[in-house]
């Protein structure tokens, strides 16, 4: 039982990766430089899981490692997905937390998730810096595999995170030429263009 | 959260998913103008125009206090007609055209204030799946120019289409 959720896991992630690598070939060498740190990590936990002398500590340590793994790979692919969307950017940083028992459901559960970015142009318009974060975010598993598509089973919310984003402004911004600013996001704002948009687009 | 220069500003402004409003006395149509916005952060304002019935008016965007009501837009007529030159007899008749035209102004004015303050209070973007709502906002010196932070809230229905021309 202990190897079960990890390879269930493992599936699910090369499900979503498979599907989001066919999505955009532009995007195919960022995807698997991802897949490969992903996949090293895992493999990493997932060796040292077995170091471990005592079955409550092996199990303590596969869910660590599960949740790694996920939000590792996840995170790697929506910036991935972000990037092949956005018309220019000159920053996408994804950050993604796995949900314990999220890949055991019908559904993909990860939460919460941030978005932050900075000069995205995309749907006619921009922005100097985005940060959004949603609490969870709740995939159709088997929508996914059906119709190779990423399915929101419910929405998703944006809460506030800080204002980290002011010091995002001044850091980053001085460099930023703004030739043709067109648009956000989402504002945005919108920044949200990717199936993991919903994460960050606040 | 998304931060916005000047040029971020005109063009969520004047993006086609944003309708102005209908200005509700003759249902005459608004036009938000890309050009000549500026961020002041010593007012804490953002200052953009827009054009109704071929007048041009200059807005001012800055944070309100009451919690429902966080956007306050001010509204002034940019192209007041200057009526000091002008023979004696002439003046008298001007002048009252002008206080006519003034109080005019003042009830168009306090009336697109209003328009806007609602519009922008309860502005639902709505891009392809993805509704985002405004909620608050700051304006800051920080970074290269002076920036309008608009903190909005966001409803992803759905993703959007991967066929989505960016």
């Amino acid at each position: 039982m202990m190897y079960y959720y990890p390879l269930l896991q493992i599936s699910a992630l090369l499900v979503v990766a498979l599907l989001l690598l066919l999505e955009s070939a532009k995007s195919f060498q960022q995807l698997s430089t991802g897949l490969s740190f992903a996949s090293r990590r895992g493999e990493d936990a997932f060796r040292s899981s077995h170091k471990k002398p005592t079955a409550v500590r092996a199990s303590t340590d596969t869910r660590e490692s599960d949740s790694f793994l996920s939000s590792g790979l996840i995170s790697q692919l929506a910036v991935v997905a972000l990037k092949a969307r956005l018309r220019a950017q000159t920053s996408v940083v994804c950050d993604v937390r796995a949900q314990n028992n999220g890949f055991l459901q019908g559904s993909i559960v990860v939460g919460p998730a941030t978005v932050k970015g900075r000069s995205w142009q995309g749907l006619g318009l921009t922005c100097r810096a985005i940060e959004a974060t949603v609490d969870i975010c709740e995939l159709d598993k088997r929508r996914i595999i059906a119709e190779k598509r990423l399915v929101l089973t419910q929405p998703c919310k944006s809460r506030l995170l800080s204002q980290r984003l002011l010091s995002a402004i001044s850091d980053g911004l001085q460099v930023t030429s703004f030739r043709r600013l067109l648009g956000i996001a989402d504002f945005t704002i919108v920044f949200l263009q990717s199936p993991w948009k919903g994460h960050g687009c606040s | 959260m998304v931060a916005l220069d000047s040029r971020d500003f005109g063009n969520f402004l004047t993006h086609p998913k944003i309708r102005p409003p209908n200005i509700s006395a003759d249902n005459s149509k608004l036009q938000f103008l890309r050009d000549d916005i500026s961020i002041d952060p010593i007012s804490s304002t953002v200052n953009f125009y827009a054009l109704l019935d071929g007048e041009k008016w200059m807005c001012s965007l800055r944070r309100g206090q009451s919690n429902e009501r966080r956007a306050v837009i001010e509204v002034t007529r940019t192209n007041v007609v200057d009526l000091d030159d002008g023979k004696e007899e002439l003046e008298n008749a001007l002048h009252e055209l002008q206080e006519d035209n003034s109080r005019n102004l003042n009830a168009s004015s306090f009336q697109l204030s209003s328009e806007l303050s609602k519009f922008f209070n309860e502005i639902v973007f709505e891009l392809d799946g993805s509704f985002l709502t405004f909620q608050d906002m700051m304006v800051t010196e920080k970074g290269a120019s002076p920036s309008v932070i608009l903190k909005m809230g966001i409803r992803v229905e759905r993703f959007p289409s991967r066929n989505l021309a960016f």
